[in-house]
């Protein structure tokens, strides 16, 4: 099995914060990890940090052995690598169906940004909308939505654009619980299925224990421990940061 | 080059410049209460300015000293400012920046043409009977009327510093500057601490543009530098920055007047200009480098 | 869009004008040269400021230089630039005929040139300028060139220069199948508008229409989609800047004369009223633009009429009401009573729905 991502000695700082501090993880091609921690551990600046959203200060991430660090933000994604924001990010005065339809990995070159929206395009879009549920509302603006439903709407836009790793920040945040059962379903399937990577931000252990074959657990920018999902919840530095002990 | 070679022509250029700079800080002082209490971007600023020249020049020609212009100019444009936000301005603060900077674009038009019909065309100054001094045996001239005004332009960026530290309205706007909401919350009226600040903007444009009359001259046309000097003076300093803004105010008026020795003066204006988009893509490419944009 | 009988409609009204107004109303022929050239002003301001988001006070430039690089094409083709200028332009050299008709498409072809080359060099710097930045970073540009325009000699500095006057036989204007010099243009301007929104409609098919208002919406989204934003933003600058040179070219040789500030780059009247024209019929649509325009221009021509001397006081008025109550404009009003007709689907079932994830799928 190899490496996807790899992740070394990773460190990032604003000012005097040490937001990441020599992180370093490998992601298994194929596998579901999680990455769980308390709030201000770090988790979003490490996925900022691997997608180009900032420079970092120092170390190496390497997808399928493409070296990250120097990327600009655009240019990671061709690559086969996407993130979905804790705070949704979606195109709002677009339709659901247009949020899509722009999502499809396509040419940017100059023969080709001028072509017309294949008529095919419109078949896939529906076809993920309804993966997510959100087939009902494809032609509501995507401001009109409710924050769970953007998040999913971020979700189906990412598959939209056949991506061989997905880094979810907080997949299941603001979802309701009643759905989340699907969603865990949807992620494993998607996983599975499509053999897309998954990198996911949790806060819900149940989807942590329920989703992921591997986590990782960080705190005040370092990483703490990883493990198999059994072996972090009993972990006790674990427990320790989550209650404010250490 | 001229530079190097005229060294007396260079250190006038540069007083020279001081001193108009003092009035540019002012301008942009009063553009950076704006900005950071209202998050407005006030394109009239410089119509501000040029109506409170127009003012003093009114008491001038009445025949008084252009100086008791000052506070009558002051006083005006702290009332028209207030009308104006009660009218027009109270409708777009909480609104989309691009609506701000369209709505104040358009007042000052209006202003603009207004002065252009009541007042005429044609470049006007108010005289002020004060002589010069000369230093270095003739070599460097200091009209004494610009040096009051960079005295008085301190003098009036100060006092306003020391209202903004020391009285109730001062502080509530300060506070409101920080966190509206929570500024609402504990009871003060936001909607009187923006008029007032946009008031009071207008009124130290006013004071400034008493200033420029006196100094220089005055034109309807001659407002749009001043926003712009402001926008950049602001830009440059960064809105909390109130030394800044001062220090990078003087700063301008150096280099303005360096380089319309420089270039001629016919190029002072597009040079204004051209700095302002230097200035700006300058700071976008630092802000690129750790992959961050200009807010 | 409206529905497509609607959008038929309005194009052959538009249509009936471009080709009958010299004959309907000849008098009018100046103004509805006028017409197209701020039809052209307002569409082309619309792809970057209502589709993409960016608000440009800096399109001016390139109608201007688009002026001055017509102009100078179409006299230097038979005489020598500095001469004209210095002499007092038309009254001293007169193009031949066959000299005219062929120096001025040359003319408009470079002015189409020389415009969108240097949109390609600004927006290379300036397109990295965002929101409010972007705005006052295009005012001062289209300022400072007029300033700078001023100090060109070549060009008559402040006085400005003359075009090539419409030649004459035998000291009358000469006369072609539709008409003399004022038809002649007003049928090139209305053949630039058509041109245009041809090109525009064609464009927002496309999906580079699409990425615009992805770029509009949340431009970190799209790059964080993979998308090269920069790229599609200059190339959209490259697409408003050609039709603006060509626009400059048509109205220099309209007006007779070009003056730096006052004609050329005059950001405070031909600036604003782009950014109005739009915002007034609404921004982000193909029509908008071209329904704000034809609004404004009755606007301006009866408070020209009847407000000389307070027109430019009533244009600053007309800016603050349009701005602070009809931000969305005619075609935002129109979408909120009638938003089939805009493609979107109000079904009250749609926003009751709620997220059905069958887990058998």
């Amino acid at each position: 099995m190899t490496n996807i991502l790899e992740v070394n000695n990773v460190s990032k700082f604003f000012g005097g914060v040490r937001a990441n501090e020599e992180i370093s993880l490998n992601i298994k091609k194929g596998s579901i990890v999680s990455l769980i921690g308390p709030n201000g551990s770090g988790k979003t600046t490490l996925f900022n940090s691997i997608v180009g959203t900032h420079p970092i200060d120092s170390g190496s991430i390497k997808f399928e052995e493409k070296e990250l660090s120097k990327m600009l933000v655009h240019e990671i994604p061709p690559l086969g690598l996407l993130r979905t924001f804790q705070q949704t990010k979606i195109y709002g005065q677009m339709s659901c169906m247009m949020n899509m339809k722009i999502s499809k990995k396509v040419s940017n070159s100059y023969k080709r940004m001028f072509d017309k929206l294949p008529k095919e395009l419109d078949d896939e879009a529906e076809q993920i909308l309804s993966f997510v549920g959100l087939y009902e509302k494809r032609h509501l603006r995507a401001g009109e939505l409710s924050f769970g439903q953007q998040k999913l709407l971020e979700l189906a836009m990412a598959l939209m654009n056949e991506p061989k790793m997905l880094m979810l920040d907080e997949p299941t945040a603001g979802i309701n619980p009643t759905l989340i059962n699907g969603i865990i379903d949807r992620l494993i399937k998607i996983n599975d299925k499509y053999k897309i990577t998954l990198f996911v931000i949790e806060h819900n252990m149940r989807v942590v224990m329920n989703l992921a074959q591997h986590v990782f657990c960080m705190a005040h920018g370092k990483m703490l421990a990883d493990g198999k999902p059994e072996e972090i919840k009993n972990n006790k530095l674990v427990i320790d940061a989550y209650l404010g002990a250490s | 080059m001229i530079l190097i070679q005229a060294p007396f022509l260079n250190l006038q250029a540069i007083l020279d410049g001081l001193m108009i700079g003092a009035i540019f800080a002012l301008v942009a002082y009063g553009m950076a209460l704006a900005w950071g209490v209202m998050n407005i971007i006030n394109i009239a600023q410089g119509e501000f300015v040029i109506l409170g020249g127009y003012i003093t020049f009114m008491v001038y020609k009445l025949g008084f000293s252009p100086f008791f212009g000052a506070p009558l100019s002051f006083a005006f444009l702290f009332i028209l400012g207030f009308l104006l936000y009660k009218l027009i301005v109270h409708r777009v603060v909480d609104r989309d920046m691009f609506i701000s900077i369209l709505a104040t674009f358009g007042i000052s038009i209006m202003i603009r043409q207004i002065m252009n019909l009541i007042f005429g065309s044609q470049v006007e100054t108010a005289l002020t009977g004060l002589g010069t001094i000369f230093l270095f045996d003739h070599n460097i001239t200091i009209a004494l009327v610009k040096f009051s005004s960079f005295v008085i332009a301190v003098a009036g960026a100060l006092g306003v510093i020391y209202f903004m530290k020391t009285s109730k309205l001062g502080r509530a706007i300060r506070a409101t500057a920080q966190n509206p909401r929570a500024a609402r919350i504990l009871g003060v009226d936001t909607e009187k601490v923006y008029a007032y600040t946009y008031a009071i903007n207008a009124a130290i444009c006013g004071l400034a543009g008493s200033l420029v009359v006196m100094t220089y001259t005055i034109h309807p046309y001659m407002g749009l530098p001043y926003t712009v000097r402001s926008f950049m003076i602001v830009i440059v300093a960064g809105l909390g920055n109130i030394p800044g803004v001062l220090a990078s105010g003087l700063g301008l008026g150096a280099l303005e007047e360096l380089s319309a020795y420089a270039f001629g003066t016919e190029y002072r204006i597009g040079l204004v200009f051209l700095f302002l988009v230097i200035i700006l893509v300058y700071r976008s490419k630092k802000l690129a480098k750790r992959r961050e944009y200009l807010k | 869009m409206i529905s497509d009988k609607k959008e038929l409609i309005g194009f052959l009204i538009l249509l009936f004008f471009g080709i009958f107004a010299p004959i309907i109303a000849p008098s009018y022929r100046v103004q509805f040269s006028e017409l197209w050239i701020f039809m052209v002003f307002a569409s082309t301001w619309n792809v970057q400021g209502g589709k993409m988001g960016y608000n440009t006070f800096g399109n001016i430039i390139f109608f201007g230089l688009g002026m001055y690089v017509c102009a100078s094409t179409q006299i230097a083709f038979a005489f020598n630039l500095s001469d004209w200028t210095a002499a007092g332009g038309y009254k001293t050299f007169v193009h031949s005929i066959p000299d005219y008709f062929i120096s001025l498409p040359i003319g408009l072809l470079f002015a189409g040139i020389v415009s969108t080359a240097v949109a390609l060099v600004l927006g290379s710097f300036m397109l990295i300028l965002r929101g409010h930045y972007f705005a006052i970073g295009t005012l001062g540009l289209g300022i400072a060139a007029g300033e700078f325009a001023t100090t060109v000699d070549i060009w008559g500095g402040g006085m400005g220069m003359t075009v090539p006057v419409w030649p004459k036989i035998d000291g009358q204007d000469l006369e072609l199948f539709f008409g003399v010099g004022m038809d002649f243009f007003f049928y090139l301007t209305f053949i630039l508008f058509l041109f245009t929104f041809f090109t525009l409609k064609w464009l927002y098919s496309t999906r580079f229409g699409l990425i615009l208002t992805a770029i509009r919406d949340n431009e970190d989204k799209a790059e964080a989609m993979g998308i090269p934003t920069m790229r599609y933003k200059v190339t959209g600058w490259l697409f408003s800047a050609f039709f603006m040179g060509l626009a400059g070219g048509l109205f220099g040789n309209i007006n007779g004369y070009i003056e730096p500030t006052e004609v050329a780059f005059n950001g405070a009247t031909f600036g604003v009223y782009m950014v109005l024209m739009t915002i007034l019929g609404g921004k982000g649509t193909l029509w908008g633009p071209i329904i704000g325009a034809i609004l404004f221009q009755l606007f301006k021509e009866f408070f020209w009429t009847y407000f000389l001397g307070w027109q430019l006081v009533a244009l600053g008025f007309l800016i603050v009401i349009i701005v602070v109550f009809f931000p969305e404009g005619i075609m935002g009003w129109l979408r909120e009573r009638r938003p089939e007709w805009f493609g979107e689907i109000i079904d009250k079932k749609a926003r009751l729905a709620q997220v059905k994830i069958n887990i058998n799928d």
